[in-house]
Order: C-alpha cells, then structure tokens, then sequence
C-alpha cells in the first residue's frame, strides 16, 4: 500500500486536523491536492518569472507555519489560495521600484513578436496563430496591471472563482472585489489596444525601412 | 441601454452572471449599436483567452523539494525525513479549474450578425471580419468545451507519474534554487544559505535561513525571534559562512510591513495612534498614511489584532513570550470604493 493512500479519501477537515497533530502524511495529502493550483495561481501572478517555484514552495511553507490559526471558518482551499495570492502581492511589492519595466525591450523580439513564456511550436494553421498571438498579448497586458488587479482579474478571469469566493479570499468587501476586478478588466483592456498599437506602428516602421533598403 | 452601461456589463453578460432582465437589455442594446457589438467581440477574446490560458504543469522534483523543505522546517527525526522525501507515485485528484457557463455568446453572434444585417451596407462592411469570427467561434465552441477536458485529464494524468527523484539530487536542486535567489540581486539581503554537507550545514543552516530580511513576510514566526537571539550570543556563526554575501545583516531588527485597508486614512492614522498609545508602544516613523512602532515580538499579536478594529489587513503575529524588538510599520491605503 501507498504511503498517503490511507487519506485519500478524507476530506480538508480532517486532514488538517490531522496535520495540526504534527501528522506529515496528512499535510503532504494536502500539499498534494492543493499545490498545482498554487504554482498556477503564482505561475501567472509573478508573470511566469524565475521565482515562481519558490513563491509556490514558500506558500506552503507559510501555511505548515501557520496552521494553527486556520480556523476553519472557509474553506482551507480558500485559505490557502489566500496565502498564496497574498504571498505573491507581498514579493511583487517588495521588488517594485527596483526592476524597470519596457514593454518592448523585454517582451518583444527584433521583429517585436512578444516572446516571453512562449515556446515557438512551428508553424500553425492561421487560427491557432491568431489565438497565440492574442495569447501573447493579454499575457503581456497581464504584466502591465498592479498586483491588486491582477490578482482579481485571475482569480475571477482565469480561476473562474465567484465574487463571493473571491471576496473571501482576499478578505475585503463584495463591492471592492468588484471594482478591483472591473478595473482589471478595463485596464487590461487598454493594454491590448495599446499593444496592438505599437505592433501596427512598429511595422508600418519596418516596412519603411525595407522601402528605403530598396 | 446607455453604451456606457453595456460596456460596464459586457464581461458579466458574456459569463452567464448577469440577470435576465439586463441580459435581454444588453441584447438589445448590442443588436443596435455596431460600436458596443465590437467592443463586444474584444471583450470576448478576452475572456475566452483568459479562460483558456494553459495550465502550468509543476516543474521536475517541485514536490520533493517542498517536502525537503518542510521537513528541514519541521525538524523532523531523521528517518521521517527519509521518508519524506522518498517518491512514489501518488494518484491523488487535483481540483479541476472552474468553467464558466458562456450562454450569452451565443447571443454575442446573434447581436453581430443582426447589426449587420439591420446596419446596411456601411454596417455590413465594418461588421465582417467581426462577425465572421464570432460566428467561427461558436461553431468550435462545442468541440472546444471537449478537446478542453480531454487536454486536461491528459495533464492530470501525466502529473500524477512524478518522476522518482534521488534524495541527493533534490537536496542539489534545493541548493541550487537557494543560490539562483541570492543571486538575483544584491541588494537582497539576509537570503538562505544551506551548506552543501546536510549534518555539517545544518546549524548554520537554520541560524541563517530564517534571518529576516529588511521586509519580512507577514507571517514572522516565534521561531524566527527565537533564531535571533541565537544570532546575538553567537554572531560568528552567521557571519562566518555568509561573509561574501552582499548586504547581509546578522542580528538586524526584524521589519514587518502592515498594508492597513481602511475608509478613511487621516482617521485611521488617529484610530492607530491611539492603539500605539494605548499600548505604550514607541513610534519610531510616522508619515501622512504611515506609523512605524516598536514593540517586542510578544505585542505583536495584540497590535495586529487591533489594528482589525481600524481596517482590514492580513498581517499575523505568532503567541510568543519572545522580548526580541520588532520594527512594525503600518500603511494606510483606502479602499477602492
């Protein structure tokens, strides 16, 4: 028999009280459950970045540290997903101010296709190459947005959590997780027409460059 | 319908959250206005592009290297360690992403196609690559929903088989990660150091691994105070092995930054005051919507819980008797509304 297959049928509750009890069995049964979400939820918070392993491994740490204080008054995924999204904002507003962000040094190529988190799979029916380039730039809108926002427009957009999940998550009013999430969207928004922008500008450029070679 | 009130909704229309009554609304408002039926379409991509957005399986010996950690935090007995970090295959079900129910896009192409058709030639002409892709869309919408869960079993399943990884090899990539971080930059002080010997490193280890750094996480825990008095009886033991660490700084106060949510900022600012007054705290900084005190590690808890009366944040202190001084500054943001 498995290690962990004697928890694989018991719920949060138990497992955490468990856990409490010093039972690493039961934390890892969590750990389990709970860690692809995690790595995804910090994957797209810290915008894919280098550190996105060590925010998701430290979110578990956080709660092993902190799990005499779950309460259970939400659920633990929540709690969870709250440390993690917290965790997160903390980092992102520890480095602010010291990394300097460009659009278009960072994430576009010379021929300004938007590079980052990409893996150039070939060529792909015309579709597909209209959904990754969409693709690429709401991930490159994404960046653009505070910590806030983003992790509103996640949680809400890419998570498909409910206001009510969300507002319990982020522990702040209904109506502030609304607005956190409409600004998000709205800014985001922005971000795609202005990219497109510097796309169209950026080849209307070239194409004058090529004229003048010839 | 305003177009200032359909763009406000659009999002909540295309995801199904929208009442009835203002769905139909909206529908109506979108069959007319050729602007909003665009702004429609855009809104749209986005969502769907958001919703679709790959998941990130987890990188290799991502959970050995967690338990690895946990178990160094948990000072676990050695054999329990072992057996932490010893891999089998597990099947446990990972939480599937949510799917929102998109009933309204089909709507979204019916308003496109009607505006096109209501709008004449003019309209038709602006409306067509629009409207084509709409209705694209919806055609591929039922395989999509499909190919969707298929994709993702497909990556359950692949992520259950995690790879056997050998004890010295997560323990590497656990020191390797720890020197990717400090390396990162400079300016980031007091980061983790792990010798590569686990008995030998081990005290060094744990005196340098939970050294704050100038902004601590929320959670400062009784043990971190605790390895700080350890730093001031032995000060050689942290600086001997982190000498050629850039900015490192042994025994430092321990800083904690409070983001306060509240509705009112100079109110709060008095609402604090009073607390740090209350509690004989020192006020070490004090800017328009911020407050540093100082207080030992054993006023934490109280102060942050007090600070809950003022606004919300998500700061937690640990029940401790440790006297070990504490720097805790307190921003004051408003809330959004």
């Amino acid at each position: 028999m498995r290690r962990l297959d004697k928890y694989s049928q018991r719920d949060a509750v138990e497992l955490v009280a468990l856990a409490k009890e010093g039972d690493m069995d039961a934390f890892e049964t969590l750990i389990l459950r709970h860690e692809k979400i995690v790595y995804n939820i910090a994957f797209r918070m810290m915008d894919g970045g280098e550190d996105v392993k060590d925010m998701a491994q430290e979110v578990f740490l956080k709660v092993y540290r902190n799990l005499d204080r779950f309460d259970g008054k939400s659920a633990f995924s929540t709690w969870i997903y709250r440390i993690a999204v917290n965790t997160c904002i903390d980092e992102i507003r520890k480095w602010k101010g010291k990394q300097t962000y460009s659009l278009d040094a960072e994430l576009e190529d010379e021929d300004g296709n938007y590079k980052k988190q990409f893996a150039d799979e070939g060529a792909t029916p015309e579709t597909e190459m209209l959904q990754k380039e969409l693709r690429g730039e709401v991930l490159a809108a994404l960046e653009t947005l505070s910590p806030e926002h983003k992790a509103a427009v996640i949680l809400r957009d890419i998570r498909g959590y409910s206001y009510e999940e969300i507002a319990e998550m982020i522990q702040l009013p209904l109506g502030t997780v609304k607005s956190r999430i409409s600004r998000g969207r709205a800014q985001l928004k922005e971000e795609i027409l202005k990219i497109r922008e510097r796309k169209t500008d950026s080849s209307r450029q070239k194409k004058g460059k090529e004229g003048r070679k010839e | 319908m305003k177009c200032e009130d359909c763009r406000e909704k659009l999002w909540e229309f295309l995801d199904g959250t929208l009442p009835e009554e203002e769905a139909q609304e909206l529908w109506a408002h979108l069959m007319e206005c050729p602007a909003c039926a665009e702004e429609a379409k855009l809104v749209k991509d986005l969502s769907c592009t958001l919703r679709d957005l790959p998941e990130e399986g987890l990188p290799e010996g991502f959970h050995d290297e967690l338990m690895l950690k946990l178990s160094r935090e948990s000072k676990l007995p050695l054999e329990d360690k072992t057996a932490a970090v010893q891999k089998e295959g597990k099947v446990v079900p990972f939480p599937k992403k949510k799917k929102q129910n998109w009933r309204n896009l089909g709507l979204v192409a019916a308003a496109v196609v009607m505006v096109a058709v209501l709008g004449g030639t003019q309209g038709l002409l602006q409306m067509r690559p629009a409207q084509d892709a709409v209705v694209q869309d919806m055609m591929e919408q039922a395989d999509e929903a499909q190919s969707t869960t298929a994709a993702m079993d497909a990556e359950e399943a692949e992520m259950d088989a995690v790879p056997e990884t050998a004890d010295y090899k997560a323990e590497n990539d656990a020191v390797s990660s720890e020197i990717a971080q400090k390396s990162r930059s400079g300016a980031k002080t007091a980061v983790p150091v792990e010798g590569t010997e686990e008995v030998s490193g081990r005290e060094q280890a744990e005196t340098t691994e939970s050294m704050p750094e100038p902004q601590t996480m929320n959670a400062v825990t009784a043990e971190t105070a605790e390895t700080m008095e350890q730093a001031d009886v032995q000060p050689m033991t942290v600086s001997q092995p982190v000498m050629n660490q850039p900015g490192l700084r042994s025994a430092a106060p321990v800083w904690e930054n409070v983001t306060l949510t509240v509705a009112d900022v100079p109110a709060a600012m008095e609402q604090i005051t009073k607390i740090g007054t209350e509690m004989s705290l020192t006020e070490v900084e004090k800017t328009e919507t911020s407050l540093t005190y100082e207080m030992a590690e054993s006023q934490k808890k109280e102060f942050l819980e007090r600070l809950q009366e003022v606004g919300s944040h998500e700061a937690d202190a640990a029940e401790t008797d440790s006297q070990t001084s504490t720097l805790v500054k307190v921003t004051c943001t408003a809330e959004e509304n």
